[in-house]
């Protein structure tokens, strides 16, 4: 072997050898969402008399959720939701507050928010106070932008204020807006009076899928025989779902305008982190 | 004289392609494809593919797909999937049920800068097998796809049912179904997509 076929020789190798390091350090990671992830556990009382931290679905912030000094839940400040019938956003009629990474496939999850109806507030139809909505597999190529938009559902799971009363709600079927089921019985509320909300959730998208509610410390969810857990698929994708609260209409819209307080929105691991 | 004998040459080679039987291994061909109802949902994606002949000397075939997700439109903001593919052919021209073997890329590119969004681009390795065949105006093709990941593997079932309409063209029904797992943490996931598109032999 002369010269320049060594050399030739050993620059084929190198350039293999070079080809196979690139090729395995480019590798990603497998498309699919692991269980047990963390998330991002949340304080949102207000209390430093801005709105730091929450994403926005709103019209106009200066108009849809401002923070008030009164009436509040705990401490000084709570946040004035403000919905007009004019007020369409991303699909929707709606003025909602927004917190991601925090509903990850197979965690467990606490939420807590309060709120108060205003007693001015005068729609019967249904209006849903928070939500657990399903995020797009980014992983899989997925983003919000689909063109044409054919995925539109009822969130998984959401809690609805409708004709004076309070109701836990849940949808199996991500391409339909028209199943909700009721869990458990609606409960009537009354305007201008605070309730207090904590959720105990465990994502999933079978069925070890669980919610466990309370209302003012008194249990929400149905008895199941041992618990108050109610068992059922609380995720679209192994994507998981984020968090939303504030007055949120779907395409109909409202007849007046409507005000409703929130205030302690908590996300975290226990009762006790997230209760006001 | 010069214009004329060319023009009598490319007629007489039309002729010539035009009087064989069209497939793929002896023509280039174009394939479209639409979808997706994905495991419980509607998400569009576009395919556009590029395969040659066959090589005869070889016996290998390129491949080059181009997954555009988000859109029917094939221009995506959000996310591509680029696949080149090499494939060593186990026939020499086409026949009831051959088999095909093949080596490639999966350029995965997410183009989303967004702080909800965990997805990154990355190039993984593709072994393809595949079973193919077809009988009068129907051909079938069933391929499965390996991807090797730092963390993990995937398997991808592609069967596909295509029908000729025409000399050039056939329309088709895809099945996808893909298996992943996660080593480490026995994590899995099944993900089905279904397409519908057309083959065009050029």
């Amino acid at each position: 072997m002369n010269h320049r076929d060594m050399v030739k020789k050993f620059s084929f190798s190198n350039i293999i050898i070079l080809a196979q390091l690139s090729f395995l350090m480019s590798c990603g990671k497998v498309p699919t969402s692991e269980p047990n992830q963390p998330f991002n556990h949340f304080v949102g009382d207000f209390e430093t008399g801005n709105l730091q931290g929450f994403h926005f679905l709103v019209p106009d912030t200066s108009v849809n959720t401002i923070v008030v000094s009164s009436p509040s839940r705990k401490g000084n400040y709570s946040l004035k939701n403000t919905l007009r019938p004019d007020d369409y956003i991303n699909n929707g009629y709606r003025s909602e507050l927004a917190v991601f990474n925090c509903a990850k496939y197979k965690t467990e999850v606490y939420y807590g928010l309060s709120f108060m109806i205003d007693t001015a507030y005068s729609d019967a139809a249904y209006n849903l106070l928070c939500q657990w909505q399903d995020v797009p597999n980014y992983l899989q190529g997925e983003d919000w932008s689909a063109s044409p938009v054919l995925h539109g559902s009822s969130p998984p799971m959401h809690l609805t204020y409708v004709d004076g009363a309070l109701q836990l709600k849940m949808n199996n079927n991500p391409n339909s807006n028209s199943q909700n089921f009721l869990v458990g019985d609606a409960q009537p509320i009354q305007k201008g009076q605070w309730y207090d909300m904590v959720f105990h959730v465990f994502w999933s998208d079978d069925d070890k899928a669980y919610v466990e509610a309370w209302l003012n410390g008194n249990y929400f969810t149905p008895f199941n025989g041992s618990d108050h857990k109610f068992y059922n698929p609380n995720v679209f994708s192994k994507e998981g779902n984020y968090f939303k609260f504030g007055q949120y209409r779907g395409k109909d819209n409202t007849q007046h305008t409507n005000i409703v307080y929130f205030d302690e929105v908590k996300i975290g691991t226990s009762y006790v982190e997230v209760s006001p | 004289m010069r214009k004329f004998l060319i023009t009598l040459s490319i007629l007489a080679c039309c002729r010539l392609v035009s009087a064989q039987e069209r497939n793929d291994f002896t023509h280039h061909q174009i394939t479209v494809d639409f979808g997706s109802y994905r495991n419980r949902y509607l998400y569009p994606i576009t395919d556009l593919r590029y395969a040659s002949p066959v090589l005869k000397k070889v016996h290998l075939r390129f491949s080059f797909r181009m997954r555009s997700y988000g859109t029917l439109y094939f221009y995506s903001r959000s996310a591509y999937d680029l696949t080149p593919c090499v494939e060593y052919v186990f026939a020499k021209q086409n026949k009831p049920i051959y088999f095909s073997a093949g080596v490639g890329l999966d350029a995965r590119l997410r183009l989303v800068h967004d702080e909800r969004s965990d997805a990154r681009s990355s190039v993984e390795p593709l072994l393809s097998l595949a079973g193919n065949g077809s009988y009068k105006n129907l051909s079938y093709h069933l391929p499965l796809w390996t991807r090797f990941y730092v963390n993990g593997i995937s398997f991808a079932i592609l069967p596909e049912a295509a029908y000729k309409i025409k000399n050039r063209c056939e329309i088709f029904l895809r099945y996808e179904l893909t298996y992943m797992s996660v080593y480490k943490s026995s994590a899995h996931e099944w993900r089905r997509d279904c397409f519908i598109g057309t083959h065009i032999l050029l």
